[in-house]
């Protein structure tokens, strides 16, 4: 091969030609990767309607698929905290579940990040996420848009709720940035309710943007969160509170929805899918498995139940109340004379005509009953609360004269009984309505008034030491 | 000619001899051309002359003497002035140049002091003749013009020099400093004596001796400072490489990075296919044959390695593959041979008789009655029986083939280089399962007449095609009683035993297939713009692809499982591509005196992966299971790509003031896709200086010091050894909510960057006596900080883990040492001894809120990473189970009765003896490890239960109260638990594990000059060699090295073979 002589060079210009080509080649684009085709980047998953619409169902996705938090997780645990129910001894499941019974919960204990904490953050981060992608998107229509991002703050003020109700002062975060979130602080208990509120009135204000849609029977999304959800769960803050007046008005928007919402006539019909008394359930998710609460109450061990419910929650149980019978189920150990009693309000675990209600009906009517027994009017409190009775076979209050006190105790026994193994609301009835100490009287406790509060895992003050320090009592 | 010469030979045996002087011839005084003498005497005498006419005709004017003669006077008289000689041969007369001898007088001498050298060994090349020089250096041979006389001495680079009237009265030996051994660091190669880093080499010589598929078996114990475990013995398996130790806290951070003819390599951790859990840690370098190799060097510390910046943390392996030789000609190379390979070495297992000692004690020991249980072993089983399982299942002879063809030629300009490699090797187990690789290499050379122009091109091609039962069934052969049934039954099918056992042949028949081709082309071009100014560029491209196919037929599953199961079949494909290009830029000039050396550059790197996975299954009939198309279920993976870019611009100084002081440094600005923006590019650099204190006036007097160097480096390199797109958040398919739903799958974190390691070295390198013995002693300490790790987050951030820098720190240090000693060096008899001693150092220096993260029980600040603390465990003589001793006697058994037990490797290194006698040559590399590591036993279960053969030690089990033994007793249940947690958390886990293994010993011999010429070889020896021939230890376990029992140990290989060269 000949090599073509460059006749006159002069060295300096190739060095300056290389030393431009390296400044040319030298950036920041060499170094650059486009993202990996089955992992599309936020940009790309908010650049339309289809996209977008499939990034808040996998929200959804997330809360339905695993016993956490919300679904079971949490109504389990405190239950326990609670005097509803307890876990059967000796078991292997059952040596997490245990302590919480005395709330003498080690931070280290897995139960308290994997089943309370963790998945509630999670939520939180996809929340923010897909409002942080909504906001920089200009490819989703603006109707879209508005009810995408309600739901997303929705999602967001619910798991707050039962974060801070949990743990009291907790880091609030209001965006998915990593960095950020990495060192965040704690926050007051009282201005994470501010930030429910506030988070809940602009979920409002978003679905109200879109009127045709709240009233169309047919549409109506109940597996998603609706200006119906976000306002039975501004009831619940408000009634939380104390804002009577406005948990009362929140309650009766609900109410009032007579041609969307109906108690069910039977029991058995509460939780099934075609429900009218559901404002919010999840759709399942995982294949030919029914709720996690049916599969966490119907196991049982040696005919024995895992999780059973304590002899003082089936003490208050009024005689011929039908919620005993339909909603309540009993084991018998062989050969003796023991029963256990166990929640039977779901009772599939493959089939999946029942779903997980989150938010139905007739706590709309103990909301109400609440505020308006606080406001002074008993008869309309009475009213509300027989529309629960009614239901469960037991006689009408309607005519009896109660005092204030006995009235709220009557409403709070509706409460417990109506909602036992639903929601936490039991151990969160307890704690707003500084009844938690009476726990004390429960003979296998041993109540301390920093009880009420649950520890922030452990894991989660050594990786951020900012949420140190850790809550009393622990 | 030559033949001519042999058939003429044939005749004269009939003509008989001496007619030469029987002949007389006349002619008239005078001149006469020497053709017509011939004619004169073939008309006169009858002879034929056998002759080549150039020699001949150059004589046209001889003078001849008058009257009459006979022929051979006639002849004698006439030639006597000339360089013809003639021969008689029957009626022939065989002309030939006469050999023109020379008798040479001169003296050796030492180029500096000009003294004579005693004792030099001079012989000339392919003869027997030789002498030795006087004590004053003079010498005197005879030798014939044109021959190569060699002077050879301990110390010395040997010279050659032709024989003729220019030959030199003075012979200067030099001293060996090995200044005519470069040392290849990459980018620039440096004389050995001139070097700063630290480099590690195995060239050709070494590496032909191993009969191993993957070159990194062959530097195993060769190498300082590079520890290489084989991880399995099944062929295409991988190999486990730390240079100077584990910097990184990941376990698969800590690859060195791989460079094959200027293009970066993936490492095993960076292969994303099926074959992790087949092959652990397979490694893409079985695709480079050993005989393609020209030479491996490690870079490994600051100063070598700086100049890969980022991404040689953790030491760099250069591997160049061989280029037509520097001279002009023609030749080739062929290579074959053949063998065996086998595994070493059974452990010693108990018997059946044994067994049931131990399987019924254990019963009883946990009073379960043994009637009502009734053991497949105890009550079903053949108690006659008594297998060796080992035998049985890994005991076959796996033969191995390995045939290369090397070619190579050209002109000054134009060279080029051709091998073919063919490699086979069979399988222990009891059915065929191949290793075939196929590869070539071409290189070639070119340089433009005015020698401004160099260009190297070299293009690879590899296809290798690995079949392997899925599932290694070494773990059966610990596994299984003595007494289980037999394989077959009485009409040759697989035996079943009525279900009491799972025929471990079955496992055979679900196979593993990976057909791999790997494609590369690389260029490496340089012109001299102006001189000293020379501009150099490397392209180079490697397409690697990988096919892998797992098939699970029905027949795999006992028959009891086949109404349930369906035959798989999974194939998934695999595909790499590496693209480099690289623009340099060199200057060199005299400076101050001195040699000024600068250069700068740039690196562009794309690394491009897919990777695909379709399984087919229900296959009701295993007639069709291989075909995909045929599965009544197709399922097929998202594909994947990942892309990973690199760049770099990086600059070189070197300054070397007559030859005694050198000085270098580097620096560079390296990008890494891997990381986020604003933290893609970070600097790296180092200096180095040596000083060769030979070089020096003062030390002239100390004459039995022949070469000294110190030398000391420091510097900053990265580890960028993460996944790709880690900082980048993105959305994933999730169960669907009524349609198809996505979720965030990763924090969009571009908070981390680059892992970096601060290497700094002393060494002092030392020639005694004429460099008869040399050594080479560095001290290192490596400390890798800003530690990139996959740690714990808070879950608030939405995930409970991401990828951090911690304030981490690890530090390698050690010793290394070299030495080479030259016991003999005549030319019959030479012994030449290379040892390698490694004392590696690790230390956990700095773990921020350790106690507080996941990493709490696995490390200890101020210890190694390998420390661990630990229970001193003994049998309790009251229970007979293990327990864990009172340490600190504060009558509290907690966590504070724990130490701190070192577990790992204590030192390593390798001896290697080359010792020539004759025509033998016989290699001898024994390579040695102190270590600690897990026993046989803890891998192998609490005895007593079914599932685990022992070794006879458990015998010596504890059996009644009272009984003090270091064994707990034989159990089914309750004293499992015991084990377990003995095993885990206490210390008789871990056992000495040292070894000595004569890794490689090669025999050789070389034929004989006279022989090789009538075959027209050049040179040609017959040799057997043999990999792993012999392990010394007292670890009583499958194998020191690879350690577990489910994996087969390295095997031991023996081949015997030719090469040749013409």
């Amino acid at each position: 091969m000949e090599v073509i002589t460059v006749k006159s060079y002069n060295p300096q210009r190739y060095v300056l030609v290389f030393l431009l080509c390296m400044v040319v080649f030298g950036c920041d684009s060499l170094v650059d990767v486009d993202p990996p085709g089955t992992r599309p980047p936020p940009e790309l998953i908010f650049q339309d309607d289809l996209t977008a619409v499939s990034a808040v169902r996998g929200m959804y996705s997330e809360m339905s698929s695993k016993p956490y938090f919300n679904n079971v997780g949490i109504s389990l645990l405190s239950s326990l905290s609670a005097d509803d129910m307890r876990a059967l001894p000796g078991l292997d499941a059952s040596k997490d579940r245990t302590p919480f019974e005395t709330t003498d919960i080690d931070p280290s204990n897995p139960l308290l990040k994997e089943y309370c904490w963790q998945p509630g953050y999670r939520y939180i981060y996809v929340a923010n996420s897909i409002l942080e992608g909504l906001a920089a998107s200009t490819g989703v229509s603006v109707a879209l848009k508005n009810q995408l991002r309600g739901e997303a703050l929705f999602i967001r003020a619910f798991s707050d709720f039962y974060l801070t109700n949990l743990f009291g002062d907790i880091p609030l975060p209001t965006s998915p940035d990593f960095e950020k979130n990495l060192h965040i602080e704690r926050t007051s208990s009282a201005k994470a309710y501010d930030a429910i509120v506030t988070d809940l009135r602009e979920a409002q204000e978003l679905f109200l943007q879109d009127k045709d849609s709240l009233f169309t029977k047919n549409d109506f999304p109940r597996n998603r969160a609706s200006y119906w959800a976000a306002t039975a769960l501004l009831a619940r803050v408000y009634l939380y509170l104390g804002r009577w007046m406005e948990a009362e008005q929140q309650a009766t928007t609900v109410l009032d929805q007579t041609s969307l919402f109906t108690l069910s006539d039977s029991l058995n019909g509460v939780f099934l899918a075609e429900s009218q008394e559901v404002i919010w359930h999840l759709l399942p998710v995982v294949k030919r498995t029914g709720t996690h609460e049916a599969n966490l109450y119907l196991r049982q061990v040696n005919k024995k139940p895992v999780i059973h419910l304590t002899a003082s929650f089936l003490e208050t149980l009024e005689p011929g109340d039908q919620r005993a019978i339909h909603w309540i189920h009993t084991a018998r150990v062989e050969n003796t004379d023991t029963v256990y009693h166990f929640p039977y309000k779901y009772q599939q675990t493959e089939a999946q005509d029942q779903f997980h209600v989150e938010l139905r009906l007739a706590e709309l009517y103990l909301i109400r009953a609440e505020a308006r027994a606080h406001l002074g009017n008993a008869s309309g409190a009475i009213e509300d609360v027989d529309m629960i009775r009614r239901r469960a076979g037991l006689t009408s209050l309607k005519g009896q004269s109660f005092t204030d006190d006995i009235l709220l105790q009557k409403i709070a026994q509706e409460r417990r009984i109506e909602f036992f193994a639903e929601g936490g609301h039991r151990w969160l009835d307890l704690k707003r309505t500084r009844k938690a100490s009476t726990l004390s009287l429960v003979d296998y406790k041993k109540w301390e008034d920093t009880d009420e509060l649950y520890p922030v895992p452990q894991s989660e003050i050594s990786s951020n030491p900012n949420l140190g320090p850790q809550n009393p009592g622990y | 000619m030559l033949v001519s010469a042999g058939l003429l030979l044939d005749i004269s045996l009939a003509y008989g001899q001496g007619n030469l002087s029987r002949k007389n011839i006349s002619v008239a005084e005078g001149h006469m051309s020497l053709m017509n003498i011939f004619r004169e005497v073939q008309m006169q005498a009858g002879f034929m002359f056998v002759f080549q006419p150039t020699l001949v005709d150059q004589f046209e004017n001889l003078p001849v003497p008058g009257g009459t003669h006979t022929v051979q006077e006639f002849l004698e008289i006439v030639l006597r002035d000339t360089p013809v000689g003639f021969e008689e041969n029957g009626r022939n007369i065989i002309i030939f140049r006469r050999p023109v001898t020379f008798n040479l007088r001169g003296r050796v001498l030492d180029p500096e002091t000009k003294e004579g050298l005693p004792g030099v060994t001079i012989y000339i090349k392919d003869s027997n003749k030789g002498t030795h020089s006087e004590p004053d250096g003079s010498f005197a041979i005879t030798a014939t013009k044109d021959d190569i006389l060699i002077f050879s001495y301990v110390g010395r680079l040997t010279k050659q020099v032709t024989v003729n009237e220019h030959t030199p009265k003075q012979i200067m030996l030099q001293p060996m400093t090995l200044p005519e051994v470069m040392v290849h660091t990459g980018y620039y190669d440096v004389p050995e004596p001139e070097r700063i880093g630290n480099i590690s080499t195995v060239t050709h010589e070494q590496l032909w001796r191993n009969p191993v598929v993957n070159s990194l078996q062959s530097i195993q114990g060769r190498l300082a400072g590079v520890f290489v475990e084989q991880i399995s013995g099944l062929h295409g398996s991988g190999y486990k490489i730390r240079v100077r130790g584990q910097n990184s806290l990941r376990s698969e951070g800590n690859e060195p990075l791989y460079i094959i003819d200027g293009v970066p390599y993936p490492s095993a951790s960076m292969v994303y296919s099926t074959t992790g859990y087949i092959l652990p840690l397979s490694n893409s370098l079985s695709l480079v044959p050993l005989s393609t190799i020209d030479r491996i060097d490690v870079l490994k510390d600051a100063d070598a390695t700086a100049i890969y910046g980022s991404r040689g943390a953790n030491g760099v392996v250069l591997i160049s593959t061989k280029r037509p030789p520097t001279k002009s000609g023609s030749g080739a190379e062929v290579n074959i041979n053949t063998g065996f390979s086998q595994v070493g070495h059974y452990v010693d297992l108990l018997n059946t008789q044994q067994w049931r000692i131990m399987r019924q004690e254990a019963y009883k020991n946990e009073n379960i009655d043994i009637e009502d249980a009734k053991p497949a072993d105890l009550f079903h089983w053949d108690n006659t029986r008594n297998t060796n399982w080992q035998k049985k299942l890994i005991g076959g002879v796996a033969p191995v083939t390995n045939a290369v063809v090397s070619l190579y030629g050209g002109e000054e300009n134009t060279k080029f280089f051709f091998s073919g490699n063919f490699y086979k090797e069979g399988s222990v187990f009891p059915k065929r399962f191949d290793y075939i690789r196929g590869a070539g290499l071409f290189n070639m050379t070119h340089q433009s007449k005015n020698n401004r122009f160099h260009a190297n091109m070299i293009f690879n091609y590899t296809g290798d095609d690995n079949n392997l039962p899925v599932f290694d069934i070494t773990q059966q052969a610990f596994y299984l009683a003595p007494n289980a049934p037999a394989l077959y039954d009485s009409i040759g099918q697989l035996n079943w035993a009525d279900n009491t056992w799972y025929n471990p042949l079955a496992y055979l028949e679900q196979t593993y297939r990976a057909q791999t081709t790997n494609w590369s082309a690389h260029a490496m071009m340089d012109y001299e713009l102006s001189p000293g100014l020379v501009f150099k560029a490397n392209l180079g491209q490697s397409v690697f692809t990988r096919k892998e196919t797992t098939i699970t037929p029905r027949r795999y599953h006992a028959p009891s499982m086949r109404a349930y199961q369906m035959g798989e079949h999974s194939e998934s494909n695999t595909a790499l591509r590496t693209l480099i290009a690289e623009p340099i830029l060199e200057y060199g000039r005299d400076l101050w005196q001195g040699k000024f050396k600068g250069l700068i550059g740039s690196t562009i790197q794309h690394m491009v992966q897919d990777a695909q996975n379709t399984v087919g299954s229900g296959y009701e009939n295993d007639a069709f299971i291989d075909d995909l198309g045929a599965a009544p279920t197709l399922k097929a993976s998202d594909p994947v790509t990942w892309v990973y870019k690199y760049a770099a611009v990086f600059g070189r100084l070197n300054y070397n003031w007559r030859e005694k002081y050198i000085f270098n440094a580097t620096v560079r600005r390296d990008g890494s896709s891997r990381f986020g923006s604003g933290k893609k590019f970070s600097n790296f650099g180092s200096i180095g200086g040596a000083w060769i204190f030979t070089q020096e006036p003062f030390s002239d007097k100390l004459t039995f010091l022949s070469f000294g160097k110190v030398r000391a480096t420091y510097g900053i390199t990265g580890n960028d050894q993460i996944s790709d797109y880690g900082y980048y958040t993105g959305y994933e398919e999730t169960l669907p909510y009524g349609g198809n739903s996505v979720t965030p799958v990763q924090p969009n974190n571009a908070s981390y960057s680059w892992e970096t390691t601060r290497k700094a070295e002393v060494g002092l390198a030392l020639g005694f006596f004429r460099n008869r013995i040399q050594a080479d002693v560095s001290y290192y300490r490596n400390r890798s900080s800003n530690q990139l790790l996959t740690t714990q987050v808070s879950t608030v951030t939405g995930f409970s883990q991401a990828n951090l820098n911690l304030p981490v720190i690890v530090q390698n240090s050690g010793f290394e040492v070299l030495l080479t000693t030259t016991q003999l060096d005549g030319r019959h008899f030479s012994w030449i001894t290379n040892l390698n001693f490694t004392l590696p150092y690790n230390k956990l220096v700095r773990y921020d809120g350790l106690a507080s993260s996941p990493d709490s029980e696995r490390y200890i600040v101020g210890e190694s990473l390998n420390s661990k603390k630990v229970y001193k465990i003994y049998v309790n003589p009251q229970t007979g189970l293990y327990d864990s001793a009172d340490l600190n006697r504060d009558n509290v058994k907690d966590r504070n009765d724990r130490y701190i037990q070192n577990r790992g490797v204590r030192y390593y290194g390798g001896i290697d003896n080359t010792i020539r006698f004759h025509n033998f040559q016989l290699d001898i590399l024994i390579q040695f490890v102190k270590q600690t590591a897990i026993t046989y036993e803890a891998n192998a279960g609490a005895p007593g239960l079914k599932t685990n053969n022992h070794t006879p030690e458990v015998l010596n089990r504890w059996r009644q109260p009272g009984d003090n033994t270091n064994i707990q007793r034989f159990t089914m249940g309750e004293g499992y638990d015991a084990f377990v947690n003995a095993m885990a958390y206490g210390d008789i886990a871990y056992g000495d594990a040292s070894y000595i293994r004569f890794k490689n010993v090669s025999l050789a011999y070389n034929l004989d000059t006279s022989l090789i010429k009538r075959l027209a070889l050049k040179s040609a020896k017959i040799y057997i060699q043999a990999q792993n021939l012999l392990t010394v230890t007292k670890y009583v376990g499958v194998d020191p090295e690879t350690l577990l029992p489910s994996n087969l140990p390295p095997l031991r290989t023996i081949v015997g073979g030719v090469h040749l060269t013409f």
